[in-house]
Order: C-alpha cells, then sequence, then structure tokens
C-alpha cells in the first residue's frame, strides 16, 4: 500500500553493496541498523518492497519483510479488528450526534418563577431530550418576557448540551423572597377528589377528599434536599367530580273557561259616526261575545245592524296530566341545566328529581355529574 | 561562469557535503555510494576519496542516493582523498 512502510531484514554478505544498488533504483531507506556481520535491518516504503527483493535476489542476499511500521501498522492491526472499527466509528457518530441533542434544562435564578417557566416549556413543546435545533431559544426569550413582565431579563442559551433559562428578577438591594411570594393551588368550586397532579408545590388533598370552595389544594411549599424549605408558586392538575343542578317549577293546575250555556243576544243599528240606540250591558259577570254585522244600505245609506251575543262563563282551575306536566318539566329544567355546564361538556351521568310543591306545583331538578380541573391559583 | 553563478560551488564540483549536527548526527550529501557499514564505522565513497564516520551504535536515519543522514554517538568524521592524507573532523 502506497504511504505504508515496511521493516525488512536483509541477510547476507557485502550488504553495503545491496544498499548502493537500492539507492540506485531509487528506494528509500530509513532506519537502517546493522545486526551483526551478516545481517541488516531498515525500513523501506512497502510498494517499492518488491524492486528491493528483486534487487536482493539478483544479488543472492536474503530478505524478508518484518512487517509494516507507523500508520500501516496501525492500518494492519484496524484490519484485523473490522468489528472494533465499526464500533469506533459508531461511538464517534453517536458522541457527534449527541452533541446536538438537548438532555437538560436548567432554571437560574427563577425564583417563584420556577415552577410556571417550567411548566411554560413544556406548553411550548420544550422538554429534554430533544433535537438543538428544534428549540428557538429567541423565540423562547420573547414568550417569557411576554409571560413575566415583572422580570427584568431573560437570557435563554446554551451551555453544551444543556439549555439554561436565566432570569434576572431586577430586585432590589437587601429585598429577599418570603412567603409572601409564593401563592397556593386552591378549590374553584365544591368537589369529590378524583386524582391530584402537582407540578409544583405540595399536594394537600389525594383521591376521595372532600373539599369545598376555597380549600388548599396544593400549597406553595416545597422541601429542599435540607431540612429547609422554600416557597414556590404552586402549580398543578386537581381533577374532581361535580355536580351541577337546575330547577324548574311548573303548575298541575291551569285556568280553563267553562260555559254556563247562559247566552243573550241584543241588537242595534249602527252608522258611521254613531248608533241609533244604546245596547243593554251585560247580565253576566263574564262573557264572551260573538258579534254579527248585516248591512242595511249601500254606500247611499250607511246604515248598520248589529247582533250580539253574549255567552256566560267562569274560569276554573282544572288538573292538568301529571306525566304530562313532568315530561314536559324535565325537558325545561334538562335545557336549563344544559345552557348552564354548556352544550358540549361531557357529563358522567345525568337524571331529574321531581318533588311536589304546596299541591299546585311540580319542581323538576336537572342534576349532571361531571369531571372537571377545580384547581385555581390563588392570587 | 555561468554554472557557477547560478549553482552552489558543491553541485558543480561534484563535491560531498557534509552537515554535522553536535555528536548526533552527520548528513552527507552527494557521496557515491556505501563503501562499509559496521555500527563503528560508516565508510561512504565519494569524488576524489571516501568519507569515513566513527563512533558506537551507527544507524542510518535515511539513505539514499542523493544524502544519507547517520545517527548514534559519533566521534569522528575523516575525509579521505585517495593519494593524499586525509582531512579530519
Amino acid at each position: 500500500m502506497k504511504g505504508c512502510w515496511v521493516r525488512v531484514e536483509a541477510e547476507g554478505l557485502n550488504l553495503e553493496r545491496l544498499i548502493r544498488k537500492s539507492a540506485g533504483a531509487e528506494i528509500p531507506i530509513r532506519r537502517m541498523l546493522r545486526k551483526g556481520d551478516r545481517r541488516l535491518r531498515a525500513v523501506v516504503p512497502e510498494d517499492k518492497y518488491e524492486a528491493l527483493e528483486q534487487i536482493a535476489m539478483e544479488g543472492g542476499w536474503r530478505l524478508r519483510p518484518l512487517g509494516r511500521v507507523g500508520g500501516g501498522a496501525l492500518l494492519t492491526k484496524l484490519g484485523r479488528r473490522w468489528g472494533f472499527c465499526a464500533a469506533l466509528v459508531l461511538a464517534l457518530c453517536a458522541i457527534v450526534l449527541s452533541t446536538q441533542v438537548m438532555w437538560r434544562v436548567t432554571l437560574v435564578d427563577a425564583g417563584v418563577y420556577a415552577a410556571d417557566v417550567s411548566a411554560c416549556l413544556l406548553e411550548q413543546g420544550i422538554r429534554a431530550p430533544m433535537w438543538k435545533h428544534d428549540v428557538d431559544t429567541q423565540r423562547l426569550r420573547e414568550v417569557l418576557e411576554w409571560r413575566y413582565p415583572d422580570v427584568a431579563r431573560i437570557d435563554c442559551g446554551w451551555r453544551g448540551m444543556t439549555l439554561r433559562v436565566v432570569m434576572h428578577a431586577g430586585l432590589a438591594e437587601g429585598e429577599t423572597l418570603t412567603a409572601e411570594g409564593s401563592s397556593d393551588v386552591i378549590a374553584l368550586r365544591d368537589g369529590l377528589i378524583d386524582s391530584v397532579v402537582t407540578v409544583a408545590g405540595t399536594a394537600q388533598v389525594k383521591a376521595g377528599d372532600l373539599v369545598r370552595k376555597g380549600d388548599v389544594l396544593i400549597k406553595g411549599v416545597e422541601r429542599t434536599s435540607g431540612e429547609g424549605e422554600r416557597f414556590v408558586a404552586a402549580r398543578g392538575t386537581v381533577m374532581a367530580r361535580v355536580w351541577d343542578g337546575a330547577a324548574i317549577r311548573m303548575p298541575v293546575r291551569e285556568l280553563d273557561t267553562v260555559y254556563s250555556g247562559r247566552t243573550q243576544t241584543v241588537q242595534t243599528v249602527e252608522t258611521p259616526w254613531f248608533d241609533l240606540w244604546q245596547t243593554p250591558s251585560a247580565d253576566f259577570d263574564a262573557c264572551d261575545t260573538q258579534m254579527q254585522r248585516l248591512a242595511l244600505g249601500g254606500w247611499l245609506i250607511p246604515l248598520t245592524i248589529r247582533r250580539e251575543t253574549r255567552h256566560e262563563y267562569a274560569m276554573q282551575e282544572m288538573p292538568r296530566d301529571l306525566s304530562q306536566v313532568k315530561t314536559e318539566a324535565g325537558i325545561a329544567a334538562m335545557r336549563k341545566l344544559r345552557q348552564k355546564v354548556g352544550f358540549d361538556a361531557v357529563l358522567l351521568d345525568k337524571w331529574v328529581e321531581y318533588s311536589m310543591i304546596e299541591y299546585d306545583e311540580l319542581q323538576a331538578v336537572a342534576v349532571c355529574e361531571r369531571i372537571i380541573d377545580i384547581a385555581v391559583c390563588e392570587r | 561562469m555561468l554554472a557557477e553563478a547560478i549553482f552552489p560551488k558543491e553541485v558543480v564540483a561534484d563535491v560531498p557535503r557534509i552537515t554535522m549536527i553536535g555528536t548526533e548526527q552527520v548528513r552527507v550529501e552527494q557521496h557515491h555510494g556505501l563503501a562499509m557499514y559496521q555500527p563503528e564505522t560508516i565508510l561512504f565513497r565519494a569524488s576524489g576519496g571516501q568519507v569515513r564516520v566513527t563512533g558506537k551504535a551507527l544507524r542510518f536515519l535515511r539513505y539514499g542516493a542523493a544524502e544519507a543522514v547517520v545517527t548514534g554517538e559519533i566521534t569522528g568524521v575523516t575525509v579521505e582523498q585517495v593519494g593524499k592524507g586525509g582531512a579530519r573532523a
């Protein structure tokens, strides 16, 4: 192989003549060492070995190769261990590729914002491990600065394979963070805890607990590696079973018109301006009036006979069909409930409860059960 | 004259050029071949004579038609002219 050198050993008499002949054939010789009266070792280029061997054969010297030296020897060794070479190449490739991956995210001086910054990074889709070129540090810095206007400056950069987010809060000298800087997660409403996922802080409730509105669900305190505590802005998701209801009242009686059968008929002649004689008043307290008009003349004689027939009636409360009332009340209550919780809400269960109110009203209460996140950050 | 103006003197005169670095290395250029090689003595053929290098554990770093580099514990370099007394270094 060109570029490789091989150590050779020549044996015979008058080796100086061999050396002169090889020099005459433009065979460079290096590291030539005498090994006795009839032996000599030297290093020659591998591609010139055949020519040297020919010279030695012609002159009666014995020439034998002793092996490659230098880089050629290394190539020979590597050639025998191709598996090692392949593994070495793969390892080098893996090392190079690993430097292009973000393995860790470090928050520096985040203070009470530490948990929220972590959540924000997750919202932006930044989580280790991921490719470094998928992380836009400039955009991330802008997002964080927009999210935390109270922070003086935010730096996002790389330190090797670690994404560093440095927050410079710009606090006045001597001012330190106290418990007042932290915040808790409280219950938005009453509910039965189904699951708790704590992002920051310490959970105060567990699945199966009954909580009231305003109860602390996640406390904004975390234990440090020592015995100390640090105050954080608590964050997390607390799923709980909640029940919502909507009530509708509907009367079970209705007012209906009942005719007594008694009637009164009166008539008069009327002109466009006045009646010729006044009609008597109705003999009944309440009546329906049926009116008929009959024209006497044409447009030359504008007289009209008006005949009134009065039917006496009385308003009475009549009971309605209860099943019909329940159906209508149930539908109305469920519609009202849907308006309250949202038509796209996913309900675990729903039902309607009926009850009588003072024997003349039916109340329908529609109730639904669902699981929602009741965690809200206390401000 | 023109050759002397362009080429070094030793090239034109075809004489050996010997460069010695301390007592550990000597370079012999424009030799006419290796006459003898022993660990204590190396003899080069040269124009008008020969060059003898003496010492201990002498070995060649390079050997070629144009130059040879000898290393080892060099105790002397002698230029021996044919028919004349040698010049010793």
